[in-house]
């Protein structure tokens, strides 16, 4: 399938972890001690944003990895500040526990089950969308009406926080799915969103959709923008019919089935 | 009265010696500027700016005289009313109806204009447009009406076929009554370049 969005980016969170694991190599080679305390120190920080993903997202398996990343950070302090003899079967189990979550981790991992979908709703919405013509504007645009209940609102935002599809801000009179939301803002909990691409449902049945110009430049070709953004309206109109009808495993297997790589499209 | 012989009324009646000079033309028979600004201790030309004003609109009557071949001008009060009506009914007949304007629109590609939302999201409340060019270049913002800001939501986008400003209005669920207003928003924005226009020859 011929993909409408670009190559990804090499992400400042990427480069982050590139820098630390060449630290930690160097360190590897002055000292074992330090680079291990360095490493404790870099998985301790890990499993503190994995604490927070958890926190914004509802998403329980970023528990396993704050669990994995934090016993990983208790088995490297340790080689750094003890014998390692002395406390032989404490290590073991620590180092047990940790290959078992790392494990855990790794395939729920494989399994899409921590994977940010931003990539995928960006191409999703371009798949029907043919026509260039850029046409980029600033403005908001309606892209449809349809019936819900509050209730099903918030069982529909529910899912889609848990399945990192976007996260929700809630305003008095709409809930706001941020699907591009940068890391530090995911992280300092923040509720701006307007220079982002979201999709607005609001309680009288209005949905509004915006897509911002970072986002729009991620395509290869200046697709139509009024199509592009009726189109990612009628995903999220789509995605919440699915959701009414308890057909919420079909998003999922709609959105895994443009098979984005786990690693690098994340 | 029109909007311009208004306006030199208002603006000449709005003075602080106003009432003093209505004062002293009621007081004399006929008096002279450079005779009312020694008496008010104003500046000649103060007053005489102040008695040509009114004498336009016939409140006062000038008549020309001469004091050894100098000509000079005494001015006298004509009434005791002054009545101020302004006809508004020629701006009423300037205004179009909607469903008569064969004009598409939407918006123009590029236009440089921010468009920012109301806090339910659901109209645009202000635009800021960036005017002039190089160092001179301003940020001028635009305050929207509801039925404004409710238009401007709904206005196609460039890529989008244009639509008439009634489609528009329907889609945006604006009344009719505020066709004027919306009007007039998008004359301001064709003015600008914000929206470009297409008209129907159908």
């Amino acid at each position: 399938m011929q993909r409408k969005l670009k190559p990804p980016l090499l992400t400042t969170e990427g480069i982050i972890g590139i820098v630390a694991s060449v630290v930690f190599i160097v360190l590897l080679l002055l000292s074992f001690r330090v680079a291990m305390a360095f490493g404790a120190l870099i998985t301790f920080t890990a499993a503190i944003i994995s604490l927070i993903v958890l926190l914004r997202t509802h998403n329980a398996h970023f528990a396993v990895s704050v669990i994995g990343q934090l016993l990983a950070c208790c088995l490297l302090l340790g080689i750094a500040l003890w014998d390692i003899n002395a406390y032989r079967d404490w290590f073991i189990g620590i180092a047990g526990l940790m290959v078992l979550f790392m494990t855990l981790m790794v395939i729920f991992s494989l399994q899409r089950k921590m994977k940010w979908r931003t990539r995928e709703m960006l191409e999703l919405a371009a798949l029907p969308v043919n026509e260039t013509g850029n046409g980029l504007t600033t403005r908001p645009m309606q892209a449809g009406r349809m019936d819900y209940s509050t209730e099903e609102l918030r069982s529909f935002t529910s899912f889609i926080r848990k399945r990192l599809i976007a996260i929700p801000v809630k305003e008095q009179n709409r809930i706001i799915f941020v699907i591009n939301i940068p890391m530090g803002r995911l992280l300092a909990f923040g509720g701006k969103y307007q220079d982002r691409t979201w999709v607005a449902f609001d309680y009288e049945g209005n949905v509004t959709v915006n897509i911002s110009q970072m986002d729009y430049f991620m395509y290869k070709d200046s697709l139509s923008f009024d199509k592009l953004c009726q189109s990612l309206g009628e995903c999220f109109i789509g995605f919440m019919e699915q959701s009414r009808k308890g057909e919420e495993s079909r998003i999922i297997e709609q959105l895994d089935s443009l098979k984005m790589n786990i690693i690098t499209e994340g | 009265m029109d909007f311009k012989k208004a306006a030199i009324l208002g603006s000449c009646i709005s003075k602080d010696y106003a009432e003093d000079l209505f004062r002293l033309l009621v007081t004399y028979q006929d008096i002279s500027a450079s005779e009312a600004a020694s008496r008010l201790n104003l500046h000649i030309k103060t007053v005489q700016d102040f008695l040509e004003a009114m004498a336009s609109p016939d409140i006062l009557s000038k008549k020309e005289v001469l004091e050894k071949k100098r000509p000079y001008f005494r001015y006298a009060l004509n009434t005791r009313y002054i009545d101020m009506k302004i006809d508004l009914n020629p701006l009423f007949n300037k205004q179009q109806e909607v469903s008569k304007n064969p004009m598409k629109i939407r918006e123009r590609n590029n236009a440089g204009a921010r468009f920012s939302t109301s806090r339910d999201g659901q109209y645009i409340s202000h635009v800021a447009l960036w005017i002039g060019k190089g160092r001179d270049r301003k940020e001028r913002k635009i305050n929207l009406s509801i039925p404004q800001g409710k238009f401007l939501f709904h206005l196609p986008f460039p890529s989008a076929d244009p639509l008439s400003i009634e489609d528009i209005m329907k889609k945006a669920e604006v009344a009719n009554s505020n066709s004027s207003e919306v009007l007039d928003i998008v004359n301001v924005m064709v003015e600008y370049g914000v929206i470009e226009k297409e008209v129907d020859d159908r």
